[in-house]
This record gives C-alpha cells, sequence and structure tokens, in this order.
C-alpha cells in the first residue's frame, strides 16, 4: 500500500508494546516495523528500519525518550515522533516539543484517538491531546500577555513587581510585601521600563491593563 | 486445557484493549468488563469469574477486591497489571480441604 505508515514503537512496558503492535496491525494502513525496549534500541532500530513514526514513551530505563527524540532528530528529521505517555505534566510536554516531538497523546486516550494520531502525524501534521493542547494555547496566550512574544522576557520577581505597580502598591508597599529593600522595587521597576520600553510609571499600569494583567476601570 | 472465565476491571481504554488482544485464546473466556470498579461488585459475585484482570492504579489495591478474594463461595485468582511498570500482582483463593494434620505442611510447601 502507497500510503502505509511504518511505526516504530519504543516502551519499556511489555503489555503496553504488545497491546500496541497488535492494535496498531489490526490498521490496514499501518505496519509496526519494530519495538524497542528504551531509547537506545529505539536510535539504533530508527537507523535500520527508517520509520515514518516512532511512538514514544518518555520514562524508559537507561535512554529516555527525551534523548531518544532530541537524537532521532538531530540525525534523521524526517522521522516524526509522536509521544505516548502517563505524563500530563507541563515539563514534560515542553520538553518533547522543543527535541522535535510532532505529536502528545496520553496513555489514558480512548485507542480510536491514539490510531487517529499516528495517522495525523505520518501525514506530517501535528497531534496534540486536546489537555495537551490547551496547556499549549495557555502558555502562548501567558507569554503574550508577558510581552515575551517580542523577545522581552521578565524574570519572576519582574512580573511580581510590575502586577503590585498595576494595582496601586507604593514602592514602600512593595518593599514590604516581598520583603527587599525598596532600594531594590526602584532597580527592578527601572528594569521593567528599559525592557518593556516605557518611561513611567503611568505606562506600565497602561501596559499591564492592555495586556489583561489587571482589569479594566 | 481447563477454561478459565475471566472478568477484566480497567481504567485505560489501552489497557482494556490490549488486554481483549493478548487474552485472545481458545481456553479464555471473557465473562464481562468494567470501567467502573464501584460498580462492578455484584456483577462478578453472580458471574464468579475464575480470574480478575484489573489495572492497577495509583490509587492502590481496590479494597472491593479484597471483599471479593475474602468471600466464601468460590477460588478466584486476582491478577493486577499497570500501565506504568511490568509488574504482575497476583492474588489467589484457593479452597483446600485437611484430611491430616500433615496436609498442612504440603500446603505450605506447596
Amino acid at each position: 500500500m502507497n500510503n502505509l505508515i511504518r511505526v516504530l514503537i519504543a516502551d519499556d512496558h511489555t503489555i503496553v508494546r504488545t497491546g500496541l503492535r497488535l492494535l496498531l496491525k489490526a490498521e490496514a494502513d499501518i505496519d509496526v516495523v519494530g519495538e524497542a525496549l528504551d531509547g537506545s534500541e529505539a536510535l539504533k532500530l530508527a537507523e535500520t528500519y527508517h520509520p515514518d513514526v516512532v511512538l514514544m514513551d518518555i520514562a524508559m530505563p537507561g535512554m529516555d525518550g527525551l534523548e531518544a527524540t532530541r537524537q532521532i532528530k538531530a540525525r534523521w528529521p524526517e522521522i516524526k515522533v509522536l509521544v505516548l505517555t502517563m505524563h500530563r505534566s507541563d515539563e514534560y510536554f515542553f520538553e518533547m516539543l522543543k527535541a522535535g516531538a510532532s505529536g502528545y497523546i496520553l496513555k489514558g486516550a480512548e485507542t480510536s484517538d491514539l490510531i487517529h494520531a499516528v495517522r495525523v502525524v505520518g501525514r506530517g501534521e501535528v497531534f496534540l491531546y486536546p489537555t495537551m493542547a490547551q496547556m499549549l494555547v495557555k502558555d502562548y496566550l501567558n507569554s503574550i500577555q508577558w510581552g515575551e512574544g517580542s523577545g522581552t522576557s521578565l524574570s519572576p520577581r519582574e512580573k511580581e513587581i510590575l502586577r503590585l505597580i498595576s494595582e496601586g502598591s507604593s514602592t514602600k508597599e512593595i518593599a514590604e510585601k516581598l520583603v527587599i529593600s525598596p532600594s531594590t522595587v526602584h532597580t527592578h521597576r527601572s528594569n521593567l521600563m528599559t525592557k518593556l520600553g516605557l518611561n513611567n510609571r503611568r505606562e506600565l499600569i497602561q501596559y499591564a491593563r492592555q495586556r489583561g494583567l489587571i482589569p479594566d476601570k | 486445557m481447563t477454561v478459565r472465565r475471566v472478568f477484566v476491571i480497567w481504567k485505560n481504554p489501552l489497557f482494556y484493549e490490549s488486554a481483549r488482544l493478548l487474552l485472545k485464546h481458545p481456553d479464555v473466556v471473557w465473562v464481562g468488563a468494567a470501567q467502573d470498579m464501584s460498580a462492578v461488585h455484584e456483577e462478578i459475585l453472580k458471574l464468579q469469574p475464575d480470574t480478575i484482570l484489573f489495572e492497577r492504579t495509583a490509587a492502590g489495591f481496590p479494597a472491593d477486591l479484597m471483599d471479593i478474594l475474602q468471600a466464601e463461595t468460590w477460588d478466584v485468582r486476582l491478577i493486577g497489571l499497570s500501565l506504568e511498570d511490568n509488574k504482575i500482582n497476583l492474588f489467589q483463593r484457593e479452597h483446600q480441604t485437611v484430611v491430616e494434620a500433615g496436609d498442612l505442611l504440603q500446603f505450605v510447601l506447596g
């Protein structure tokens, strides 16, 4: 079949691996070309079989799924990695995306969704499990809100001080709340204005309001 | 070979599908399955399966299954599996009749 999707499964859990193989092999357009017990074996089998999609677990003994994904994408960028994991944490999610994964699905997903995800990633598109997609959107909106989309990166302390300024706290009040000296507050405020290209307190408040950090009056 | 009557309790669809595919065998009869542990007690008592395969989760060993294991009615084996590790947990209730005092030692020795 021309559109056959060749899949390599990398998972250290025997039952999961075998169940996945049987599940995917029942699909006419999907072929399981290999099974790896860890990241190192996934690399070897990727080199041997050159699959279209690697169905990759994250937590594996030895080389984990994160490192294996980095190495596979560095050596064979055309191979797609679909993460299949129990982990819902944003830390794993963003790290796997940065490593080059094209999809992320949870082991708790419906099996029909899992098969669909393999097809989507096999076509060269991106598949994100709905809860993970929400996480990505939230992170994106957060970055826009804090002006990070334009290359401006505020430290957590600067964000905190901007919020307090926006709420109307004075320098003395901010210093007391954060248990720092007023001069440190001044320094942070100065850095904020420099980073954001603003000139005074009024502009800082306006900036925060425009990005929804404080409600409109 | 004796036909084994199996009941499956699952949380994740992948567990259910994997079990269904892996247990396809002429000597295995799938008598029932349920996703909600709280609703299966009566059904299991009615069906009296030989084996209950359950998905182990972070919540630990289901208390309802312990009740079933302690029931006096039939011999049953519980098999716990998880999608998170390769451990397989076996719990078994088996009735034996003591004829002689030495049977105890034999039961211990297996």
